[in-house]
């Protein structure tokens, strides 16, 4: 057993005999109080020895007794040079600064040493973004969104033309797991799809995992979208806010207590629908079309130690039409913390997270209505702990437990035609419980492993039903209340290394294994708050995602240049499908209606950015397939996924002229969506049916667009800080294919004529920003 | 889902869309082969119509097919020639039925043979319908609504397909609302309306197609995959070996003629 434990300390590369003390504390923005996550605490004494932030600020930092000077920085901020003297365990909190706007432009060059952290961290296939890095960046109706943003750099995709739905990596929309503050979002976007559920007043930065995703995430196959809301001012109030074309947003922050707690309150409205009560047309004025969000965040520092939180977020959209027709939709999310600094080198996080997803929808007036309504709601317990064991290690391990209901479908009427009808609630445990250790060898090699073990247990009560391979019903079971229906379970290892060839360039590798127990089916092509989530059940099996990917990163003329290539191969298996008819609505048999296939995925990612000074932006270009098959489909021959574009460019430029005035653009090329047309038609019964040949065998025309945008920031005073943002997008008005449809032509009976319809040409918007400090 | 449209509709007016015709380079090269396929018990006679799927964008035309050897048989009896009758079409009368019994029908063509199955299934049996007036509502148009009736037999796995002949037009849809399965009222008395309102003085005759489970499979597949949003785009599961479309339905059939009197 000894050897056992001196052969793990070894590994670990405890240094048993050396007398040393932790440095710790937290790093924060000086101005607002604000976490900084990801701040580097350097050795200048020792090469390629430091630390870094974690999510709530922390770090800690253990080094042989003696005399350093620690280097803090974190991107964006004024970093400090602080000598100490180290004989014992030490807290030392730091407070960053962003340099005034003047300083800005002249400095950039100084604070360019050490920027290199791409080059020399263990992850791989982060994107980190700040609304800051997006501010001046040109969008459709002005309305800043971090989700499009992201849409912009390799391996991410559009869902469709302004959507706010994401690929990555050749992915479903639904492998992607969504968490405001830890708290799953099961419908990121709004309205229909053409804006994302965040609201940039409100959110501190957002990270995005494509590969390697580290253990302490579980449950989607594809990626990591992590949204981090900010903790508002802790030093003195202010209020901010922005007024668009399509929306309003507000936002109040202070302090609780100064430099104890702050608050948060971001508020966000559309207001198209005012629009509307303009119109002559009765019904045009009594239609509704908004949506809002609520962010909501307090934090309060009990002790030295301890910290808590309480943050939320509503968001909901309405759509009706007069009184014919009303459909409602929204996520409500809300997370309780408690963050510990248990000593110098061990921090624990405890939530206790809230997340909701409903919709409905109802037809009708008065005594003739009928409504459809459905949801899926999670209460999740989450613990997690860093454990900073030296200064080459730093582990990280802990466990969450979802408990998910599922609300299918349930029908309500007063008509007599239709009979109430309610798809039997389903219920289930999602938990998982993760081990890594982020370690750092010699100079040039760094390794984070982990393994994450994911459990579902798909329970009663509830009716568990049988199929056939033609799905048709052959048995059914009834399951008492938390009896378990099927236990699901996977050991997923997750593993990405770092050589750090020198200083400007490094080569990365990494593997994970992912499971998905959550499924979102969907019945139509575009997509739309009634796609289903269903559970991993007796039937629908659970998606497991293989990835392998390698990097190449370099960094030329002091980091001013920074290049990415990744390559990666992706496996799917229990890809769903729906068999030919498959009716997904209100139907208790649904189960019965899905296919279960493999995919893969391959690709080449480049991007080339410029990261400092007046001009900055990037090239990003993704070469790719994503490919699945079906026994029951296509003939079981291989075929494209919807989201199998080929080739994508994004070159996003900016350029700050002068202190006044910021431009910048965007240009975006991809190839069509893969898409199912008829190649001939033939008579059934009289009537004219489409005859297919392959799934997915046409490809949408190729999308590409130019945007661009103008900031201006009007004179600064102490107190008040103001710009204006114009943008224009889709300038040369290209008639990108939203849908293609056929129909017979009406002056050539029997003829079929194709249609397109293309939503956004020439789409200018201007967006006026204040803030109130 | 029918919300959709109305989804789009507010879209196109709040978001500046445009539609234009376009040009989409379809690949019709290889048109495949169609064999609709009756026989109808009552009658006894055979009806099996040949063609070709045609190019997607042109005037539909039949494309039919007069040189395919056709025949039919029994459970494993004899081979009996479906003989060409007119331009892609051929019949065969006097071909008496058994109760329960399984027919295969066998086409030849261009040295390819396509074969498929279908089992006669027990007739239903109309009741009196029954009929009611209704004011104008949002669901509806003001008129009599015709409630059809029969007894599904129990354990038969029936399945059913209703056709309506009134102003001189049969309506032979393959739609939800007149196809359906016994899967969910098994042994039950039925009665469903008609979706269309009637006015006094009109005369409809109904058939009650007696179809079994395989081609009332065919038939929604067919229903659903023509709708235009449906994410799984694709042929009815193929009915014929050798992967022809269309189908064969072994059926029988009874009526009712329903006058409505005010």
């Amino acid at each position: 057993m000894k050897q056992y434990i001196t052969l793990l300390f070894t590994l670990l590369g405890l240094n048993l005999l050396a007398q040393s003390s932790t440095i710790s504390g937290t790093v924060k923005d000086g101005e607002n109080g604000e976490d900084l996550f990801e701040a580097l605490i350097i050795v200048k004494e020792l090469s390629n020895t430091g630390a870094k932030t974690n999510a709530y600020g922390f770090y800690s930092l253990t080094l042989p007794n003696g005399t350093y000077t620690l280097i803090v920085r974190a991107p964006g901020y004024d970093h400090k040079e602080i000598e100490v003297e180290l004989t014992s365990n030490k807290r030392m909190d730091v407070e960053l600064f962003v340099p005034s706007a003047v300083k800005e432009i002249q400095e950039v060059e100084i604070t360019a040493t050490k920027e290199n952290d791409n080059i020399t961290k263990s992850g791989m296939a982060v994107t980190t973004l700040t609304p800051k890095d997006i501010e001046t960046i040109p969008v459709i109706f002005g309305e800043k969104d971090i989700v499009k943003t992201l849409q912009l750099t390799p391996g991410v995709k559009a869902a469709g033309e302004g959507n706010a739905g994401f690929y990555v990596r050749g992915g479903g929309a639904d492998q992607n797991l969504v968490l405001i503050d830890e708290a799953p979002v099961y419908n990121a976007s709004h309205l229909l799809g053409f804006f994302s559920v965040f609201n940039s007043d409100a959110i501190k930065d957002v990270s995005l995992y494509k590969s390697g995703i580290p253990a302490e995430y579980g449950g989607r196959a594809s990626s990591v979208m992590d949204v981090k809301m900010k903790e508002g001012n802790n030093k003195k109030f202010g209020v901010s806010g922005g007024l668009g074309l399509i929306s309003s947003r507000l936002t109040v922050e202070g302090p609780i207590v100064k430099d104890k707690g702050s608050f948060i309150v971001s508020g966000r409205r559309s207001y198209l629908d005012l629009f509307l009560k303009a119109s002559k047309d009765q019904d045009l004025k009594n239609t509704k079309l908004y949506f809002y969000d609520l962010n909501l965040k307090a934090n309060y520092k009990i002790t030295d130690r301890d910290r808590i939180f309480l943050s939320g977020y509503f968001g909901r959209d309405n759509l009706s039409f007069s009184d014919i027709f009303g459909f409602r939709w929204g996520n409500a999310t809300g997370t309780l913390r408690w963050n510990r600094i248990i000593n110098e080198k061990l921090f624990s996080n405890t939530s206790v997270i809230f997340s909701n997803f409903n919709y409905s929808f109802d037809i009708g007036a008065d005594d003739e209505k009928f409504g459809v309504s459905a949801s899926i709601q999670d209460w999740n317990v989450k613990q997690d702990f860093n454990y900073y064991a030296n200064r080459n290690n730093s582990l990280k391990f802990g466990f969450n437990a979802i408990y998910h209901t599922f609300k299918p479908g349930e029908l309500n009427s007063t008509v007599s035609a239709f009979n109430q009808l309610k798809v039997a609630d389903q219920y289930a445990l999602e938990f998982g419980v993760y081990a890594q250790n982020d370690q750092k060898i010699g100079d040039w090699f760094s390794i984070m492993y982990g393994i994450r073990y994911s459990g579902f247990n798909y329970m009663g009560k509830g009716t568990a039903y049988e199929y056939d391979e033609n799905g048709v019903k052959t048995n059914e079971t009834a399951y008492k209340d938390f009896e378990s229906i099927k236990y699901h379970h996977f050991l997923e290892p997750r593993v990405s290394m770092s050589f750090i060839l020198s200083e400007k360039n490094s080569i990365k590798l990494a593997y994970n294994r992912n499971s998905q127990f959550l499924h979102q089916l969907s019945n139509s092509t575009t997509s739309s708050p009634t796609d289903i989530w269903v559970p991993s059940t007796n039937n629908v099996k659970p998606q497991i995602a293989d990835q392998i990917a390698l990097g190449y990163y370099r960094n030329f003329v002091d980091n001013t240049y920074a290049l990415t290539t990744e390559i990666y191969y992706k496996h799917l298996s229990n890809q769903i499908d729906y068999r030919n008819g498959a009716n997904l609505f209100l139907n208790e048999e649904i189960e019965g209606g899905l296919v279960y296939g493999k995919g893969r995925t391959y690709g080449l990612e480049i991007q080339f950015e410029k990261r400092k000074g007046k001009f900055t932006g990037w090239i990003s270009y993704t070469l790719a397939r994503s490919l699945r098959q079906f026994d029951a489909i296509n003939g079981g021959k291989e075929f494209s996924a919807r989201q199998d574009r080929i080739h994508d460019i994004a070159i996003v430029a900016m350029y700050r002229v002068s202190k006044k005035i910021a431009l910048s653009s965007n240009f975006i090329y991809y190839t069509g969506d893969a898409v199912t047309f008829p190649s001939g038609k033939y008579e059934v019964n009289g009537t004219i049916v489409p005859y297919y040949t392959e799934r997915n065998g046409y490809r949408m025309p190729n999308y590409h667009r130019l945007d661009l945008g103008m900031t201006v920031y009007f004179k600064e005073r102490p107190k008040f800080e103001h710009n204006l943002n114009i943008s224009i997008y889709n300038v040369y008005a290209r008639e990108n294919a939203y849908t293609i449809r056929f129909e017979e032509d009406q002056d050539n009976p029997g003829k079929t004529k194709a249609i397109q319809t293309s939503l956004f040409r020439i789409v200018p918007s201007i967006t006026y920003n204040f803030n109130i400090k | 889902m029918k919300t959709y449209s109305i989804f789009s509709l507010l879209l196109v007016f709040a978001l500046l869309s445009c539609e234009k015709e376009i040009d989409v380079d379809l690949n019709d090269s290889n048109p495949k082969l169609v064999i609709e396929a009756n026989y109808v018990a009552n009658d006894s006679i055979v009806m099996v119509k040949v063609s070709k799927t045609g190019s997607y964008f042109d005037n539909y035309t039949t494309n039919p097919v007069n040189d395919a050897v056709i025949t039919i048989r029994e459970n494993n009896g004899t081979e009996t020639i479906v003989p060409l009758s007119a331009d892609g079409y051929y019949e065969l009368a006097n071909y008496i039925p058994t109760s329960g019994a399984t027919y295969t029908i066998k086409v030849t063509h261009e040295g390819v043979d396509y074969s498929a199955d279908s089992k006669l299934m027990p007739t239903l049996q109309f009741l009196p319908s029954t009929y009611v007036y209704q004011e104008e509502s949002l669901f509806s148009d003001a008129g009599y609504w015709i409630t059809y009736r029969f007894q599904d037999y129990s354990g038969v796995g029936n399945c059913y397909k209703l056709i309506t002949t009134y102003g001189g037009e049969r309506y032979d849809k393959f739609g939800e609302f007149s196809t359906g399965s016994d899967a969910y009222t098994d042994g039950n008395l039925i009665e469903r309306p008609l979706i269309e309102a009637f006015q006094a003085g009109d005369t409809i005759l109904l058939e009650l197609q007696s179809i079994n489970q395989r081609v009332y499979d065919y038939y929604s597949q067919l229903s659903s995959n023509t709708s235009s949003f449906t994410a799984a785009a694709g042929n009815p599961d193929y009915f014929w070996s050798n992967n022809a479309l269309g189908y064969f339905s072994a059926y029988s059939y009874s009526t009712e003629e329903v006058i409505i009197v005010e």
